[in-house]
Formats: C-alpha cells, sequence, structure tokens
C-alpha cells in the first residue's frame, strides 16, 4: 500500500489505472473460487447438520414415549390376565399351574387359557381395544414367558416389543411371580 | 479510499463494488439459506410443541390408570359382567374406601368415593376420548376372579396438533368375596 500511495501523488491517476489492472490480472481477484465455494458449503452443512439431527431425534423421542406408555400397561396387562387364570385354577379346585407349563405364550384381555405363540401376530386395535381378532394390526407384540421355579413358584414375564422407526427393535419387560400360597 | 476516488474520476476504470446480478443472486442464495432454517426452526418448534402434548397425556393417563387400577385390585367388582367393552363407568366396593365409582364426563374421568359427590380426578388439558371397561368374572360363584380391562383413548386439548393414545391395560381384582362368601 505505501508503494501504490506514493505512485499515486507522485504521477496521477492514469498510472493508478495501469497499476490497478496489473494487480487484478496477476492476483486474479475477481468472484470466489471453486475452493472457496466449496469450502462455504462446507461450513454451511455443518452448521444445518445439527439442527436437522435434532429435529428428527425430537420427533423419535416422541414417538418413543408414547409407545412406551401403550407398551408398559400392555405388558401389565399380560401378567394380570396369567394371574386371573391361576386364580380360576384355584376356585375350579385344579392346581394352581394347570394350564400354566413352562414355555412362551400369548395371551390377550378375555384369554381363559395361554394361546400358542405361533408366529406371534401383532396386536390388533378396535375401538381402542387391543386384542387378536379384530381391528388394525398395531406394532405391538407380546410374549408371555412362564418359567416353574420350584413345585410352589411361576416365574412370568410380560414382554412387549416393537420397532420404531428406523427399524430399532424396543421393549418393555415386567416380571411377576406367582405363588402357590391357597 | 483515496484509490476510489480516483478510480471514480476515471471512466475507463472498472468500478469497485457489486453489480446488480451479483446482488441478486446473493439475496437469492440468502433467502433460500435462511427460508431453509426458519423451516427446520419452525419444524423443531412444532415436534417440541407435540412432544409437550404427549407428556401432558402420559402425566394424565398414567394417573388415572394407577388410581383405578390400584381400586379395582383390592376392590369387590359384584355383578357388572361387560363383555363386549360397552361399560363406561365402573362401581368397586372398596375395604376402606366404601363405594368407589368411575366415570367419564365430557373428557374429565371423575370419581365418586362412598356417595360424596362425583370430583374430577383427571387435567382438564387432556380429553379422554374413550373409557370404557371391560369386565369379567364379577358373577357370583363364577370361579373367576374379576378381570377388568381400562380401554381409553386420550388427547391433548389444546395446541395445533391433536395426538392420540390408545391406552388398555387390564386388572385383576384380588378380593373373593364373590367367589366364596356370598353363595
Amino acid at each position: 500500500m505505501n508503494n501504490e500511495q506514493k505512485t499515486m501523488s507522485r504521477e496521477g491517476a492514469i498510472n493508478v489505472k495501469i497499476t490497478s489492472d496489473a494487480h487484478c490480472s496477476m492476483l486474479n481477484e475477481f468472484g470466489f473460487t471453486l475452493i472457496e465455494a466449496l469450502v462455504a458449503l462446507v461450513v454451511l452443512t455443518l452448521a444445518l447438520g445439527p439442527a436437522l439431527v435434532l429435529s428428527s431425534n425430537i420427533s423419535s423421542t416422541a414417538s418413543v414415549i408414547q409407545h412406551n406408555l401403550i407398551a408398559a400397561n400392555l405388558s401389565q396387562e399380560g401378567l394380570e390376565v396369567v394371574r386371573a387364570l391361576r386364580d380360576a385354577n384355584w376356585y375350579n379346585g385344579l392346581p394352581f399351574d394347570t394350564g400354566l407349563s413352562d414355555g412362551i405364550y400369548r395371551i390377550e384381555w378375555n384369554s381363559n387359557t395361554l394361546i400358542a405363540l405361533g408366529a406371534n401376530p401383532p396386536l390388533k386395535l378396535s375401538a381402542g381395544l387391543y386384542n387378536y381378532s379384530s381391528g388394525t394390526d398395531t406394532v405391538f407384540k407380546r410374549t408371555v414367558t412362564i418359567t416353574k421355579i420350584n413345585s410352589e413358584e411361576l416365574r412370568i414375564i410380560s414382554a412387549v416389543a416393537w420397532t420404531e422407526r428406523g427399524s430399532r427393535v424396543r421393549d418393555v419387560r415386567a416380571e411377576s411371580h406367582l405363588f402357590d400360597w391357597k | 479510499m483515496k484509490n476510489s476516488k480516483f478510480k471514480i474520476l476515471n471512466f475507463k476504470i472498472k468500478e469497485a463494488g457489486f453489480t446488480i446480478v451479483e446482488v441478486l443472486i446473493t439475496s437469492l442464495i440468502f433467502s433460500i439459506i435462511a427460508m431453509t432454517v426458519s423451516a427446520i426452526f419452525i419444524q423443531i418448534i412444532n415436534l417440541e410443541r407435540r412432544g409437550f402434548a404427549v407428556q401432558k397425556i402420559q402425566d394424565n393417563a398414567l394417573l388415572i390408570l394407577e388410581e383405578m387400577s390400584r381400586d379395582i385390585r383390592v376392590s369387590r367388582v359384584s355383578n357388572q359382567e361387560s363383555s363386549n367393552c360397552a361399560a363406561t363407568t365402573i362401581t368397586l366396593i372398596h375395604p376402606l374406601k366404601g363405594t368407589v365409582v368411575y366415570q367419564l364426563s365430557n373428557g374429565v374421568v371423575q370419581r365418586n368415593v362412598a356417595g360424596g359427590g362425583f370430583v374430577d380426578i383427571s387435567g382438564s388439558d387432556v380429553n379422554f376420548a374413550r373409557m370404557n371397561f371391560c369386565i369379567l368374572g364379577s358373577l357370583v360363584n363364577d370361579n373367576q376372579s374379576p378381570r377388568v380391562s381400562i380401554v381409553t383413548s386420550v388427547q391433548n386439548r389444546t395446541g395445533k396438533e391433536i395426538m392420540q393414545i390408545d391406552l388398555q391395560t387390564t386388572t385383576t381384582s384380588r378380593n373373593v368375596l364373590d367367589e366364596f362368601s356370598y353363595p
């Protein structure tokens, strides 16, 4: 700058033009270079990326909370229905574990016996009622696992599994122990 | 500054600054970026509101289902068979509280304890669009424990997007009076 200013003050405007043109053609400073544009794009992407990740995370979190709540209640239902079967055995004068042998089963709200697991179809939803016979398929699949720990104790694990968006499998499990205390 | 002054004086010199085309392109790019960013921002805000609505529904639903399940667990559920889930009220004979009745009124769950009148127990910001009871085994000497399935659909009342969560849980009563004491 010092040199240029000296030139200008000494020789006037005409010289400045020459200096200026020479300056520009030598350093080629017009516009952005490809590299600059690319760097700008990378910076922009880095800035927008986290925002997009955040929004998709919030979206999936709301869905997970929702499904968790439904699954927790459905798994509780599995345990309670098995308990009702144990009670019915007593009322009918049968051993407490009649029809409750070790294995993995399905069960629904009005079951009087355990249902064979089969291909484990998802629960259906009909007018708010989760069942296996009518309605539209939901994402939830419920299994009830029965293990006889000893002659007086059954362990019941009721698990509800579902697949979140992005094929992430989640499940909620509840465990209960039924005793032959009568 | 001196430099530019000299340039303006001499018309042959290419002027510094932006051409109209450059300015137009720049503002176009800027507006595209600004629109993208604000669209993402609005989307995040909407999702946040949605999450908040789900949270409200969850708070209310958890409380109501827990309260009902606790009462059903210890109470006598007598002669209220509802195998098609048509029942919209349930009457429980609680060993300590007396007769407890649950019902739905304009999307709010109400409870009446020992004839003391119905009291709201769910919040006014969620709407229980459905509340049905499926009741099995409530008959005298039917050799079954009373089994109550609560079927409910809960929605948020406020907000642009109305979410609905369909919940169901079943509780088996531990009360055996109807099987032994009432022959």
